[in-house]
């Protein structure tokens, strides 16, 4: 008996040392696999000067208007086409100021603070009675950006100034979700669309990572409603399975919706920022992402009004998705959108849609400086 | 055989248990109510978004706790806190009962409230921590050389239970009568009795300026209760100014000036004031209303206005009778005036000779253009300025392949016309421009009252904001504005509103203004100084999404009417609801709710007007009837049919008569007590009843027909 306990622990360990060597090259393997990746996740110097190039053009002076705001095109998309009046822009001043901030200005401090100052204050002034942040024709759209945006300035700046503003735009988004869960064009409507719920949802996001009292209910109400988006693969054609509905089927006036690249990023990027990390509504979102057929392309950049957009959400969602995944979804996503926009910037540091060149270089920067993580919403 | 089996033992225990269940399950219900309740976003079913604050609420609650312990110190420190604030808020009303209906109060309503309730150490601490600061703002609003009354209220507002806040109040009622401006002086030596009465040394100075006021309001049992006042030891007179008087000759004098200035039967309760005009269109008729001959004008407005019963209509409900004429006239100084989308018709009372229109060479838009029926034209005349409600600009219609993008929706402002001089003082077109009143559109009757102007408004910002708003009636110059709440209405596909956001105009009463927001509650705000007092929200009609491409608009059944406060109910028909109500004017509190059918049946129509009220009882009408409701309980009185005629416009109640003008051209009476036809007269055109004196001005769609009253004209008359 004696014997045969001996000769099985010397046979373990035989097998163990054999083992060890197999083990450590794997674990080896692996770690220089994270290596290379962590190198493909990288603002690459090309991509920095890039982002540079953008942050100069729009702090160049007389972009900025003296309120503080940034002209573009306010409006709606009208079938494929963008009908807009330029004016003072409340939506993409907020993000202006987050592309900065995303290069680590706070308000009156850094390279930028002087112009991050400029569109606290432009925004400070455009939050009306109501709690609406609102200037011309500018919709929900605009207001979830312009909170974003306060909410991280707050988290990055806490002042009590901004905190009043934010506490009322957010105490808006609260009590304009309806009963779908979700939020539409205008406050109060009684349907809802993922696009503006995303972007509602992660200014809530935001608000409560910085202090905000959100209820609880109004995320459980939205991540229901984000979920009853989703298109299951036993459902919907083709084209559409694993996407997002751009209005939940039951309540779409028009039967069916439908799915895009954008409204799929929008989707599960909402559902990290309603703090769902895992599904299978956040997998299957993932795949059609990264599904390329879907995808636009660089050449649509200009011409359209959602390319940017969609790339925006997209390249959230990859960011909170990780490597750890079925894929290594961010290693292979930044580096493909990073070369993309660093290949589409114009000489003069722009980018260019449909909305306007502050958009398209705010949303832009936003995109590029993501590894840089210096914005809380970006924290994974 | 036959009997039913007995149920067994397991089955009796089975049904104790799943009895007890079911109450478990309903107490468990009942415990997660309130808590869901609280949780906004989710449970409470209200679509209307208030300017609520829960910092405010755990302030005012940490205040009153700390009251309750005592501990003065602290709840002075958080009342000032709330009194500071710059923003009028709202929080949910603290004596709310189970099952009724959302309400809220003002913040600073609140506080000033608990303030007033402090006994006397909370009132020392009080003083000794505020009183300079309430002196020092006291001597800065003595120094205003504008507006001086208003820094007054706002003083008084911050300043509550200061020492100097008799003080206060007594300048500002002092100013008031300097100015003529009798309610608002009533009121502010109303509340100098009642909340600093024991701190005054001579009470006679404040009822002898009471009793002024009574005299000069027409009230008399203010005017009697004052000179009693004023009586001391076996005094049988009261000196006023140079002269004695009993106290039932004041009384009468307060009769007469009653009967001038209400055209009420005397013992009536108090009311409101007229809004269709001010005070110019409630004078007296104390006889048995009998309809002379009529002089007729017709006017035009832009495109040759439109025939009877109306223009087309994008929304017109399903309602029988049609919607009634859309001006609403006021008479001034012999003559009358009719207001339309971009002008104001005026005409001689006597001859209906047409004088100068007064038209703002700004926005043309003719009636037929303005398709919204809800919207009434209306005017008010105080201190020889007429301020109307006209067309500035118009947002254009845009739309996709047919499919609406935007519609067109007029924005209305305010503008003030000199009737003495024959020219416009003031427009908010330019005098609001770069205020936040910029985007606010005034789609209704203003009301004029003692050097001011109060209207409700709308404004876009994302949803629709009801707001009410308060200008100087001299210069137009904005005293005030609050938002009430914001709400939606329909909208196209593309979010946009889908047709123009309705107001309804106010009621003063005392100094308070009550409004109905049209998207959902009623509120009373303070008329000195635009503080909310307190909104409770009301059952309306869904708004649902747009059916595919296009809007659903909702059915709008009742006509625009203005809220009446009778019996210290106000008395509500809000056109976003298909039902009435009846509110405690000092609460909020809902009384009652009663059907648009109340007493109807079947596809008998709904009612569409209120004709007024008397004697606690309300008058309304609508398609073939009339019917009386009891102002206090919401039951129905008595309701009486005018056959296969039709109701066809804004009646009056008239020397004790409701009379309700019908679609054949014919005035019906009915007794108010039983709800009996009295009497029918022909009148010269269907239209709207305003009287004024001794006339009643019909205004038509398209002429205006003035009948004398009293004057019997022979053969015409068939009652």
């Amino acid at each position: 008996m004696k014997r045969s306990i001996q000769l099985l622990t010397g046979g373990l360990l035989f097998a163990s040392a054999l083992a060890t060597p197999a083990a450590a090259q794997d674990r080896s393997e692996r770690d220089g696999e994270r290596v290379v990746r962590r190198n493909q996740v990288k603002v690459t110097p090309e991509a920095r000067l890039a982002i540079e190039r953008g942050l100069d053009y729009l702090a160049q002076p007389g972009r900025q208007q003296t309120s503080g705001a940034y002209i573009d095109g306010i409006g709606r998309k009208v079938n494929d086409k963008y009908v807009h009046e330029m004016g003072e822009h409340v939506g993409v001043t907020g993000l202006v100021g987050m592309a900065f901030l995303s290069n680590g200005s706070t308000p009156g401090r850094g390279p930028y603070g002087k112009h991050v100052q400029g569109c606290v204050d432009f925004i400070l002034t455009k939050v009306s009675q109501n709690g609406m942040v609102k200037n011309g024709g500018s919709r929900m759209y605009s207001h979830a950006f312009a909170t974003l945006f306060l909410a991280e300035v707050y988290g990055m700046a806490p002042s009590p100034k901004v905190r009043r503003g934010l506490r009322r735009a957010i105490d808006l988004v609260v009590a304009a979700q309806n009963e779908q869960g979700g939020w539409r064009y205008m406050p109060g409507a009684e349907d809802s669309d993922i696009s503006i719920t995303v972007c509602q949802v992660q200014a809530l996001r935001a608000a409560r990572n910085v202090g905000i009292r959100v209820p609880a209910g109004t995320i459980d109400h939205a991540i229901e409603y984000i979920r009853r988006s989703y298109v299951d693969p036993s459902e919907g054609n083709f084209r559409d399975r694993n996407g997002f509905w751009y209005q939940t089927y039951e309540h779409s006036r028009y039967r069916p919706s439908r799915t895009s690249f954008a409204l799929t990023g929008a989707g599960v990027t909402a559902l990290y920022g309603a703090g769902v990390y895992d599904g299978r509504e956040i997998r299957g979102g993932l795949e059609y992402l990264f599904d390329r057929r879907n995808r636009p392309s660089r050449l649509q950049m200009k011409h359209s009004f959602d390319y940017f957009y969609g790339h925006y959400y997209a390249v959230q969602a990859m960011f909170q998705a990780g490597d750890g995944g079925a894929r290594p979804y961010w290693s292979q996503w930044y580096p493909y959108i990073r070369d993309e926009l660093v290949a589409g910037q114009l000489p003069d540091g722009r980018w260019e849609d449909y909305v306007g060149a502050n958009y398209a270089t705010a949303m832009s920067c936003i995109i590029l400086q993501i590894p840089y993580r210096y914005l809380p919403i970006f924290e994974r | 055989m036959g009997a039913a089996p007995r149920p067994t033992a397991p089955t009796k225990r089975w049904l104790r248990f799943s009895t007890l269940l079911w109450g478990a399950a309903c107490l468990a219900f009942a415990c997660a109510l309130p808590a869901a309740a609280q949780e906004p976003g989710r449970a409470r079913k209200s679509k209307v978004h208030y300017p609520l604050s829960s910092e405010c609420k755990a302030l005012l609650r940490a205040a009153d706790r700390a009251r309750e312990k005592a501990d003065f110190d602290t709840a002075c420190l958080l009342y000032r806190q709330i009194l500071d604030q710059d923003e009028n808020w709202v929080v949910e009303h603290p004596d709310v009962e189970a099952g009724e209906s959302y309400r809220l109060i003002g913040v600073k309503e609140w506080a000033i409230r608990s303030l007033r309730a402090l006994p006397l150490e909370g009132v020392v601490v009080w003083r000794e921590k505020y009183d300079y600061r309430a002196r020092s703002a006291f001597d800065r609003a003595r120094a205003e050389t504008r507006g001086a009354y208003l820094a007054l209220a706002r003083t008084y507002d911050l300043y509550p239970i200061s020492a100097c806040a008799p003080e206060i109040l007594e300048l500002m009622a002092n100013r008031c009568l300097e100015r003529g401006e009798l309610g608002r002086a009533r009121k502010v030596l109303r509340r100098l009795l009642k909340d600093h009465g024991q701190e005054l040394k001579d009470v006679d100075p404040i009822h002898r300026k009471l009793l002024i006021c009574a005299l000069g309001l027409g009230d008399p049992e203010g005017a009697g209760q004052h000179a009693q006042a004023l009586l001391h030891g076996d005094e049988r007179q009261v000196l006023l100014g140079e002269s004695l008087f009993t106290p039932a000759e004041l009384v009468a004098q307060a009769l007469q000036r009653e009967a001038e200035r209400t055209g009420r039967y005397r013992g009536s309760a108090a009311t409101g004031l007229h809004t269709r005009g001010g005070l110019a269109n409630r004078a007296a008729y104390d006889g048995e209303p009998i309809f002379g001959p009529a002089v007729v004008a017709p006017y035009e407005f832009g495109d040759g206005g439109a025939a009877f019963p109306g223009a087309p209509s994008r929304y017109r409900a399903r309602v029988s009778g049609g919607p009634a004429p859309r001006s609403l006239g006021v008479v001034y100084d012999g003559q009358v005036f009719v207001p339309g989308p971009d002008q104001v018709h005026s005409m001689d009372l006597e001859t209906g000779r047409p004088r100068r229109h007064i038209r703002r060479n700004r926005q043309r838009y003719s009636e037929s253009e303005d398709d919204n029926d809800k919207v009434q034209y209306g005017a008010c005349i105080g201190q020889a300025t007429l301020v109307a409600s006209l067309v500035e600009q118009v947002q254009r219609d845009q739309s996709f392949r047919g499919i609406p993008i935007k519609v067109r929706i007029p924005r209305r402002k305010l503008c003030g016309f000199d009737l003495d001089n024959w020219k416009w003082s003031w427009d908010h077109a330019t005098l609001l421009r770069g205020t936040p009143y910029e985007t606010w559109s005034f789609p209704v009757t203003p009301t004029a009252h003692e050097g001011r102007v109060y209207s409700m408004a709308w404004s876009i910002e994302g949803y629709v904001n009801s707001n009410a708003a308060c200008f100087d009636l001299e210069t137009g110059e904005p005293l005030w504005g609050t938002l009430i709440a914001s709400g939606q209405v329909e909208q196209t596909m593309f979010g946009e509103q889908a047709s123009e956001p309705l107001c309804t105009p106010l009621a003063l009463v005392d100094g308070v203004l009550y409004v109905v927001s049209q998207i959902g509650c009623v509120a009373a705000i303070d008329a000195d100084t635009g503080r909310l007092i307190w909104v409770t929200e009301y059952d309306t009609i869904e708004v649902r999404a747009a059916k595919g491409y296009f809007p659903d608009h909702r059915d709008i059944r009742w006509e625009n009417n203005a809220p009446l406060v009778e019996a210290d109910v106000v008395v509500a028909t809000p056109l976003d609801s298909w039902a009435f109500f009846g509110f405690d004017r000092f609460t909020g509190k809902r009384l009652w709710r009663a059907s648009q059918r109340l007493g109807g049946s079947g596809t008998e129509a709904d009612m569409r007007y209120l004709i007024g009220a008397e004697h606690g009882r309300v008058v309304l009408a609508g398609g073939g009837d009339v019917r009386c409701v009891d102002v206090a309980s919401g039951l129905l009185k008595w309701r009486s049919s005018v056959g296969t005629r039709q109701v066809a416009g804004r009646g009056c109640i008239l020397g004790g008569r409701a009379c309700v003008p019908l679609d054949d051209g014919t005035v019906a009476l009915f007794d108010l007590e039983q709800g009996r036809l009295v009497g029918q007269s022909k009148l010269a055109i269907p239209g709207n009843l305003l009287p004024c004196g001794r006339a009643l001005v019909v205004v038509g769609s398209g002429s205006v027909a003035v009948h004398r009253l009293g004057a019997k004209a022979p053969g015409k008359d068939f009652k």
